[in-house]
């Protein structure tokens, strides 16, 4: 089947232009994942029931018909006490394409960790059913220089709640693309993330989260550092719907470019049809600031450390929301602080 | 210990010190007064080495050897110390962190051994005891949503820490009521000694009650016009700048 790529004539795919980075010969080929969850929690699937999953930009198509589904489920009888993690693999000449859904079914919870090996093009589409008080959170890293196009569809019921957290130091060109879709009262959808970039590296995470129901929460925390030539770029977009009154939805993306060259492209969105809800939406893009750097050097750190110490406390700010989970906070400090030093 | 010869210094093309004269011995206390404008917070930041201003003439010279040179961090080692007077806001830069940073850095900048964290906690809890500092002020970033009096208080912890043979204090006092004032100056004089020299730069003569100083100067139009003993505060205090700026001109 041939796909037509979204290219930036589509507002929404305005500052990515994919079709550059896969103008080579692929050879088509399902994505291999490895799993260390139980085998009962996954299983091999020719289709998915999706009707909630939507075609909101017109791009569906980059992630449709993939023939490779994996399932998750996890359930009273599955239900999981550690971590698990998905390992995925895309060697250089390989188009590998494939689907992951994943139901957390009523009160249960998962915790994932995804990482990705891309040196080719990996087209990773995945469905997250979070059911009535379910809760799931999801640690997303990777390492290589191929592409990426991910899909991420999030569907949350009533009180269920999404922590995502995706840090972004691979790859050429990295195009994350969230839709998180709130259709229970009470639901928490927290979506964080950082992207180190450097050389030309190109990443773009674009988001929709849709209140479609009273009293539920969002936010999306973004801080990013760019280097040489490397392009970052942010579309975050609230839908508040008509019915989704008392809805608290924050967004906030900071980003410090380290070189003349270096760009980043920020473009929040509100579009909100209820009357009580708080909302916000804040975006900085700068040099980094000379007078913390000033006072540190002032008390004898020399400047290339100082600079390391104020890198890398811009960036963990992105990882207040895991401040009281150790294990994870220490997981990502620590890739962030080696991506700082490589 | 410092000496200050001739110095003259821009910023963004702008001359502001014009010829400024100041030496500071060991084990001294010097106070430097002055309107706004006259160049008293030029002075302390070209002391400390920002690269902001130039330095189009005339040297610094600290323990004989002149510091233009060196760089604020390389000045930090060889302990001069500023206290700022709007200390700025670190967010993400825990305070037990830096002060541990800060405090190696300088001992290896030294030819000292660096400290090993247990050793590190006790010197900072004596310092922190002695200053009246709690324990939770030390898990906040630093400076961060901290007042203007615990901004001031860390400021001087910060040189307790670091031992500095020579301090700039560019007007502690600025913003600080009673009780706190009494708190700095008492972590001040506690490290008076006879190794250490500091300058204080204030608009009041108020903190120099507590601070008694060996010598007075007022800096006026980017030069000292005059100087005196711990009086001339006093008169300054109460005739104000007019009579004196007319008598220098």
């Amino acid at each position: 089947m041939t796909h037509t790529l979204p290219t930036p004539k589509l507002e929404r795919w305005k500052y990515s232009n994919l079709p550059a980075y896969v103008a080579q010969e692929y050879k088509t080929q399902p994505l291999s994942i490895n799993y260390d969850g139980e085998k009962s929690y996954l299983d091999n699937q020719t289709s998915v029931q999706m009707p909630w999953a939507q075609d909101v930009y017109g791009d569906m198509h980059l992630w449709e018909g993939l023939q490779n589904i994996f399932t998750i489920t996890v359930s009273a009888d599955n239900a999981v006490d550690k971590p698990v993690n998905i390992e995925m693999n895309i060697p250089k000449d390989d188009k590998s394409s494939g689907h992951i859904h994943i139901t957390v079914q009523n009160g249960q919870s998962l915790v994932l960790y995804e990482d990705i090996n891309v040196e080719g093009w990996c087209i990773r589409s995945m469905t997250i059913d979070l059911e009535d008080g379910a809760e799931m959170t999801h640690i997303r890293t990777g390492q290589g220089e191929g592409v990426v196009t991910n899909l991420t569809q999030i569907r949350l019921g009533e009180k269920a709640r999404y922590n995502a957290y995706a840090l972004n130091t691979y790859g050429s060109f990295v195009r994350d693309q969230i839709h998180s879709r709130l259709e229970g009262e009470g639901g928490e959808c927290l979506l964080s993330g950082s992207k180190i970039l450097k050389g030309q590296q190109h990443s773009d995470t674009t988001i929709l989260i849709e209140h479609i129901a009273p009293d539920c929460h969002s936010n999306q925390n973004y801080r990013n550092l760019l280097d040489d030539r490397s392009r970052g770029v942010f579309q975050g977009k609230v839908h508040v719907h008509q019915i989704a009154q008392k809805t608290d939805g924050y967004q906030l993306c900071n980003t410090v470019l380290l070189s003349e060259r270096a760009e980043m492209d920020t473009k929040p969105e509100l579009e909100i049809y209820a009357d009580d809800v708080q909302c916000s939406h804040g975006a900085t893009t700068a040099s980094p600031d000379e007078e913390p750097l000033f006072y540190l050097q002032a008390r004898g750190i020399p400047e290339a450390e100082a600079r390391k110490m104020l890198l890398k406390a811009f960036i963990t700010e992105s990882l207040e929301v895991f401040e009281e989970e150790e294990e994870i906070y220490e997981f990502l400090e620590q890739k962030i602080t080696q991506q700082l030093h490589a | 210990m410092i000496e200050i010869k001739n110095l003259h210094a821009e910023i963004d093309g702008k001359p502001i010190l014009k010829g400024l004269n100041l030496t500071i011995g060991k084990g001294e206390v010097h106070a430097v007064m002055g309107p706004n404008g006259a160049g008293k917070s030029t002075l302390s930041y070209i002391l400390a080495g920002k690269e902001d201003y130039e330095v189009t003439e005339g040297d610094i010279l600290f323990n004989g050897e002149s510091i233009l040179e060196m760089g604020a961090d390389e000045r930090a080692a060889a302990g001069i110390f500023l206290a700022f007077q709007y200390p700025v806001e670190i967010p993400g830069v825990q305070m037990t962190t830096f002060l541990k940073t800060a405090v190696n850095a300088v001992r290896k900048g030294r030819g000292e051994k660096e400290l090993e964290t247990l050793d590190f906690i006790k010197l900072l809890r004596s310092n922190t005891e002695k200053l009246g500092i709690k324990d939770d002020m030390l898990k906040r970033a630093v400076n961060v949503g901290f007042s203007g009096g615990e901004k001031k208080r860390n400021e001087i912890l910060q040189m307790a820490m670091l031992q500095p043979a020579f301090c700039a204090l560019d007007e502690t006092d600025s913003g600080l009521d009673i009780d706190a004032l009494r708190i700095v100056a008492d972590g001040v004089n506690a490290l008076r000694e006879e190794d250490r020299s500091f300058l204080v730069i204030t608009h009041y003569q108020r903190l120099l009650d507590y601070i008694v100083p060996d010598y007075v100067h007022i800096l006026a139009n980017g030069k000292i016009i005059k100087s005196g003993d711990a009086q001339l505060a006093k008169d300054l205090e109460a005739k104000g700048y007019t009579d004196f700026l007319k008598e220098a001109a």
